[in-house]
């Protein structure tokens, strides 16, 4: 407060005033904001958690089935695996796979020989099989090209 | 007579420091580093660039390649001064690999390609056991009709669609020496030759991971360094 706007003596001349401003408003106030600030960081922390693959795996797993062949409809031999997910499985002599607890999610299927991969999106639900039907394998001539 | 006292010490800090967690979870949430932002404001306020970018890593290949792991295929040679990777080659920058970096700038001094269908940049790569995973960045003459491409690498293996493609024939892959830059920032890379832009992709599969080089089929090409920076 400046010293301009100080009460004058002549405000006082009959005593205090009876309706004095309240300090522990103030100190409400602070504390709600405290309060608003405290649940905007929870909602901000919870939201970068939920990005998280942690939460993926909280929020369950499920399943991925499905066949692969290779450009003459022929069985494929190669592997399968999602991008982000440590388990690799070797497709079955007759073309079929079966991945296991893969978070659900939004995932990239990965169909690959030794040397490359096709990557196919896929939206797997929690305690679900996705079955993605028939996928062909078609392999470039050189890699790098 | 009730005692009133104002706002304690402990309450400030409290303040302070939820203002400081709700704008680094804020940021976080948008893929924006605190050191971008320091650096946004910073620049904002003194009207230049605040933050110079500062190398990390590099190699000017005076020595010899022991700064380098081979990952696969043969580990090239130096040749006055310049490393000359041939045929096939996967070599990471061990410098790179052993730090926890997410977003820098990774430049290449004076590439030559002599013949062969070019060469690439690794960017954003790990080496778990079930191998490579990473992108990389391809000066790719081979990729017709001769384009600029980012591929993606899981598991080993690379994935047979690139992320982007910049098809640019009639260009003049061979015989000139050139400047390549790549910036990696958040789920954005972008590719830079002699400081012209020539290809921007956006992938969000990997956060972290260290930088190389790559050449394939019967690619002769040398180099005069190799430097990781931070972002300006």
């Amino acid at each position: 407060m400046s010293f301009e706007e100080s009460p004058s003596l002549n405000d006082y001349q009959n005593g205090l005033p009876e309706n004095l401003p309240d300090p522990s408003v103030k100190k409400r106030r602070f504390r709600i904001i405290l309060g608003i600030l405290f649940g905007i960081s929870l909602f901000l922390a919870i939201a970068n958690f939920m990005q998280s693959a942690t939460a993926s795996l909280i929020m369950g797993t499920g399943s991925i089935q499905g066949k692969v062949v290779d450009g003459q409809g022929s069985p494929f031999a190669g592997d399968v695996f999602v991008i982000g997910v440590d388990t690799i499985v070797h497709i079955a002599p007759d073309g079929s796979f079966f991945l296991d607890r893969i978070p659900s999610g939004d995932q990239s299927l990965v169909v690959a020989n030794l040397t490359t991969g096709q990557e196919h999106p896929v939206k797997v639900l929690a305690g679900k099989t996705l079955n993605i039907g028939q996928v062909q394998f078609l392999v470039t001539a050189t890699p790098g090209q | 007579m009730k005692k009133i006292r104002g706002q304690g010490l402990v309450e400030y800090v409290i303040l302070i420091a939820l203002i400081t967690v709700g704008i680094a979870l804020g940021l976080k949430l948008y893929g924006v580093s605190v050191r971008d932002a320091y650096c946004y404001v910073a620049g904002k306020v003194s009207g230049g660039e605040a933050c110079k970018p500062v190398q990390i890593c590099g190699d000017d290949f005076s020595t010899d390649l022991a700064g380098w792991n081979t990952m696969q295929g043969t580990s090239g040679s130096i040749t006055n001064g310049q490393f000359c990777p041939s045929s096939y080659t996967l070599a990471l920058n061990a410098c790179s690999m052993a730090k926890p970096l997410d977003d820098y700038v990774v430049t290449l001094n004076d590439v030559n390609l002599s013949s062969g269908a070019g060469y690439g940049i690794v960017f954003r790569a790990e080496n778990p056991p079930n191998g490579m995973t990473g992108y990389v960045f391809q000066y790719d003459p081979g990729y017709s009709p001769g384009s600029f491409i980012i591929r993606k690498w899981v598991n080993g293996r690379e994935l047979s669609a690139p992320i982007a493609v910049a098809k640019a024939p009639g260009y003049s892959w061979y015989n000139t020496p050139r400047d390549i830059k790549v910036v990696v920032k958040g789920d954005t890379f972008t590719a830079y030759v002699d400081g012209v832009q020539v290809l921007t992709a956006k992938d969000s599969s990997y956060a972290t991971g260290g930088a190389g080089l790559r050449t394939w089929d019967s690619t002769l090409v040398c180099l005069d360094q190799f430097q990781i920076q931070t972002l300006p």
